[in-house]
């Protein structure tokens, strides 16, 4: 069980109110193939990724970014019990995706810095921190199944 | 993963804008590590105020941004620009390199605050593998 203060809460809830998933997402999720181009293995399926370009207009790229948002918004609203309500998640990405779980910490930090990119001074350094720990709880729930 | 070109001129161009606002920038690049990752707390308990309005990570800030200024403008050799403060990092201040990646992180989030138009992933990418190379560069003397 993760302690979480008021602030910490209040930071997240209240900039995740303004996070257009769709947005957020897909630019997290460009970010990541485009900075991390080794995960572009996990999404051979998706047509052309081959460039930075290609990358951004990619719809299938963008339909993911906002379903991997919309996981984090799960988080969020169970981040007191995470562990427990992403145990169908994580034994999903082990077991089915394998993907490495190195690669949600690259993910995480791309998230970050989009967040960064569209808030701008109003990721203030406390929100950013209450964020950064979000991230890391959302990474060890979604590592924990994995033998 | 070596710096193309194209890396560097994207490292160069957002450097020019960046190097200006140098006191700004590390100071909130050095905060935001501070608060964000307690560990990195270690090697500052002798500074009285650890916020981004601390004089002491104002000033410590800005000799950061500084150094990677430094090492911009030598980018076909930063091994070589960094080899006096990799034997400072090494030899006295011992900071694990580990954290090299955690400082790189925050800078990039910085970057993002105050260039986000700027700071496209390609140039995300670039300076990414820029502050890999330092952070590298900075490790060699270690052992």
């Amino acid at each position: 069980m993760v302690h979480w203060t008021d602030h910490e809460r209040h930071a997240i809830t209240t900039l995740w109110a303004k996070v257009n998933v769709e947005e957020v997402g897909a630019q997290a999720l460009v970010r990541l193939l485009v900075v991390y181009p080794w995960t572009q293995r996990y999404f051979a399926s998706f047509g052309n990724i081959s460039n930075a370009a290609a990358i951004a207009g990619n719809a299938k790229v963008h339909a993911h970014g906002k379903t991997v948002l919309k996981s984090v918004g799960d988080a969020i609203a169970h981040m007191d019990d995470l562990s427990h309500a992403f145990t169908k998640l994580s034994k999903f990405h082990s077991e089915t995706l394998h993907v490495d779980p190195d690669n949600f910490k690259h993910f995480g930090d791309c998230l970050s810095i989009v967040l960064a990119a569209t808030f701008g001074t109003a990721y203030t350094p406390d929100v950013h921190a209450a964020w950064q720990k979000m991230i890391a709880v959302i990474i060890s729930a979604l590592s924990k199944q994995y033998h | 993963m070596p710096l193309t070109d194209a890396d560097k001129n994207h490292v160069r161009s957002i450097w020019s804008k960046a190097s200006g606002k140098a006191e700004e920038l590390g100071a909130q690049a050095l905060a935001r590590m501070l608060e964000a990752f307690p560990n990195t707390k270690t090697y500052f308990s002798h500074y009285s105020d650890l916020s981004v309005k601390s004089g002491q990570v104002h000033v410590h800030g800005k000799k950061i941004i500084d150094a990677l200024t430094d090492a911009v403008n030598h980018i076909d050799d930063i091994t070589g620009a960094m080899s006096a403060l990799s034997t400072k990092h090494a030899h006295t201040l011992r900071v694990d390199p580990a954290n090299f990646k955690t400082l790189s992180h925050t800078i990039l989030v910085v970057l993002a605050i105050y260039f986000p138009a700027d700071f496209t992933p390609e140039v995300h990418l670039a300076i990414d593998k820029f502050l890999a190379e330092v952070s590298y560069a900075l490790a060699e003397k270690y052992r």
